[in-house]
């Protein structure tokens, strides 16, 4: 670790891993009820609270792992401390209060009236995160101005800045249902198929550049074309949530067309993370932290891109609206592209933070596959629900509980997956913190700062 | 400068003289051989453009490539249409006879 | 925009196969995200038409041909002005270029207005974006490059402002782009049944 202030980033990551725990574990509450609805009191477990709370927790782990990744590398690749580490931690503590208040308010069903998933927060909460995003805002944006700037900083800062411009959108709830979910997907999608994805790319050129010794120039030519395309495909590609949600018959066209498209990005992220592993001469001992930032680009690749291509075309998005389809395409896209990638810069940084570098990293790499094999057990076991349930739903006219009753076997074998994802995810937060005890050091010499 | 003023004037009156080929075939009744010709000179259009307008002389591999899809596109539209045609009814006749005069 | 201005002085083969190319590489990026939009709109109205035929043609005869065949004979004429300041910057004739990109984006220009009086034309017909399978398509597609040409109209005169041979490269690179789109949309929509 080069500068001081890098060490922000660990409270913001062990605040990140906590949640992280938290939002694993109410997804398997989740998927319990799936399968044993009343085996849990529904007084104290609603299935809509729990949704809410796996789904909330995932939104503020992922952010606060952005906010540590950008506390992280911003002074390596600014050449520079953090502005103001006062504010950082300020900011800290009211973004993590925030989202544990608003996680705990849950649980009283304390939540805002005009509710939208992911959304749920009381206006005061939306209030202080918006706070909470400016002072981060203020102090990164301090300290890349002030120091060197290069592409990396410049497209994560353009996305930082974009998550929090489009957050506002949620202040906004305007009374027709058409109206408001169309705002709705203004901060949704434009986050997770826009101002996200540049974060994504950029912490993996980060990685690329600090694992493979690849040459920046090299690296900031692929950054650019990936942020090219996905922002040319992201935006109009909202769209593919505008069908018959009351907005005009055009948005069919217009979402089916550029949401093909956003399969490119994610394709060339992939091919950017290997063609640099290929190309990289430098042998980085954090191997772990190679197949966290490789396994991430794939993941998202078929997550985000193929199962997300799968149900995006109008024709076909017209039967399998609302079905598990989606939630097979949300579980892998969200891990592929964001938990893998937060998951990638922690394994990248910690033994930095911690100055245990080069250490064991068995229990980690181990931890990549079982969470991995978890996820995808669980996305394929939706994707054959989904199939199975549009089919007898909307195609043979089952009614909705008769066909959940069919499917059934699958809503069991993605409880199983997701049992395997949160052992894994345990097992990889154990790794982490158990990392700075750790006496087993591989040899190996660490290299010198990536240029 | 890759590209003469003599070669792109060349390209331009050529191009002009590929649309009015293109507007006299969509006047004749429209048929399988009329398509195929609006195709081809469409295409022809298309790989001038690439070729002179853009340069792309210069990168014949990306020359390939670019006129493969304007090309592909045209031709995919063509065959369907050839696949789906315009069943003949009396109501299409007389709208086109109107537009003859 | 920044990437355009620091990448700008680099070695060519910095980009790979995209290093041959005239201009700057990331306009060919956007270009062949172009063609991809407008190549994908196409197969969709070859696949909306294939469902009936017969109502594709009937609104594909209300089009005013004449009107297509004069925009593309104005797009193909200004496209020739556009290489030709692509010339003339590369003789670095600053003077000459910017009367080539004018004359040029006057043509732009009567495209617009061309394409505006069919429209209007259309409009007054009871035509419009939501009337039907083709006109949907039509508007949409027909729109989308129209703001392509008050895009490159825009971009135009940004490089003509500078005149490097960069810049004219790149804009005029849009500009042709627009033009070749539009060698492909025009006998979709109004020649080819």
């Amino acid at each position: 670790m080069q500068y001081q202030t890098q060490n922000i980033a660990k409270t913001y990551w062990l605040g990140a891993l906590l949640i992280f725990a938290v939002q694993v574990s109410f997804g398997l509450v989740g998927g319990l009820i799936y399968i044993a609805p009343n085996l849990l009191p529904v007084e104290y477990f609603p299935f809509n609270m729990v949704r809410m709370i796996h789904t909330n927790a995932l939104i503020v782990w992922l952010l606060l792992g952005f906010f540590g990744a950008a506390y992280y590398l911003i002074p390596e690749e600014s050449e520079r401390e953090i502005w103001s580490p006062k504010l950082a931690y300020v900011q800290f503590a009211i973004f993590f209060l925030g989202g544990l208040s608003a996680v705990v308010g849950y649980l009283f069903h304390i939540y805002a009236d005009n509710a939208r998933s992911y959304l749920e927060q009381p206006v005061w909460i939306k209030l202080g995160i918006i706070v909470a995003a400016l002072i981060f805002l203020l102090n990164i944006s301090m300290t890349v101005l002030q120091g060197r700037k290069t592409a990396i900083t410049n497209v994560l800062l353009l996305g930082l800045w974009g998550i929090a411009i489009f957050f506002l959108f949620s202040l906004y709830n305007p009374a027709n249902t058409s109206e408001d979910k169309m705002f709705w997907w203004y901060v949704v999608h434009l986050w997770v198929e826009g101002t996200w994805e540049l974060v994504m790319a950029s912490v993996l050129a980060f990685l690329m550049l600090k694992i493979t010794g690849v040459d920046r120039e090299v690296i900031e030519k692929w950054l650019y074309i990936i942020i090219a395309t996905a922002l040319f495909s992201g935006i109009l590609g909202t769209g593919h949530h505008y069908y018959w949600i009351g907005a005009p018959g055009y948005w069919q066209w217009i979402g089916s067309i550029f949401s093909s498209l956003e399969v490119v990005p994610f394709f060339g992220m992939m091919i950017f993370c290997f063609a640099m592993v290929w190309k990289g001469r430098r042998d980085h001992p954090n191997k772990a932290a190679m197949i966290w930032s490789l396994g991430c680009s794939v993941l998202a690749f078929f997550g985000a891109g193929v199962w997300g291509f799968l149900h995006t075309l109008h024709g076909i998005n017209f039967y399998t609206h609302g079905t598990q389809v989606t939630a097979a395409h949300g579980h892998l896209a969200f891990y592929g592209a964001y938990v893998c990638l937060n998951l990638a810069i922690m394994t990248y940084a910690f033994p930095y933070l911690f100055n245990r570098a080069p250490y064991n990293q068995v229990l980690n790499i181990a931890s990549f596959w079982i969470t991995s094999a978890g996820v995808v057990f669980m996305t394929v076991s939706l994707t054959f629900a989904g199939a199975l349930g549009t089919h007898l739903e909307r195609v043979q006219g089952m009614s909705y509980m008769d066909a959940q009753d069919q499917i059934g076997l699958f809503y069991l074998l993605r409880f199983g997956g997701g049992v395997v994802t949160v052992l894994g995810a345990l097992l990889f937060i154990s790794s982490l913190l158990l990392m700075p005890r750790t006496k087993t050091v591989v040899t190996g010499a660490i290299p010198a700062a990536a240029e | 400068m890759s590209v003469t003023t003599s070669r792109l004037t060349r390209a331009f009156i050529l191009l002009i003289t590929l649309s009015l080929v293109l507007a006299v075939a969509a006047d004749a009744h429209a048929s399988a051989f009329w398509l195929v010709v609006v195709v081809l000179a469409a295409a022809l259009k298309t790989r001038i453009v690439l070729a002179r307008y853009l340069g792309l002389d210069a990168a014949p591999a990306a020359l390939t490539g670019f006129f493969a899809v304007t090309f592909l596109v045209l031709a995919l539209v063509a065959g369907s249409i050839l696949v789906f045609p315009t069943p003949q009814q009396p109501l299409r006749a007389e709208n086109h006879s109107s537009s003859q005069h | 925009m920044n990437a355009a201005t620091t990448q700008t002085a680099d070695a060519p083969a910095e980009w790979g196969p995209l290093s041959a190319l005239p201009g700057h590489p990331l306009m060919w990026v956007l270009i062949a995200s172009e063609l991809a939009v407008f190549g994908l709109a196409l197969l969709g109205y070859a696949g909306a038409r294939a469902q009936n035929p017969l109502a594709f043609a009937l609104e594909q005869d209300s089009l005013n041909r004449l009107a297509g065949v004069a925009n593309t004979a104005l797009l193909l004429t200004s496209g020739y002005f556009a290489a030709r300041a692509n010339q003339a910057a590369h003789a670095g004739d600053a003077t000459r270029t910017r009367l080539w990109l004018a004359a040029a984006s006057a043509l732009g220009l009567g495209f617009l207005v061309v394409k505006g009086f069919e429209y209007a034309g259309e409009f007054a017909a009871g035509h419009d974006i939501d009337s039907s399978p083709f006109f949907t398509l039509y508007f949409l597609v027909t729109g989308f490059h129209a703001l392509h040409v008050v895009l490159g109209l825009i971009i135009l005169g940004i490089v003509g402002r500078l005149a490097t041979k960069t810049a004219v490269e790149t804009g005029t690179a849009f500009w042709h782009m627009v033009d070749l789109i539009w060698l492909v949309v025009f006998p979709v929509f109004y020649l080819m049944r």
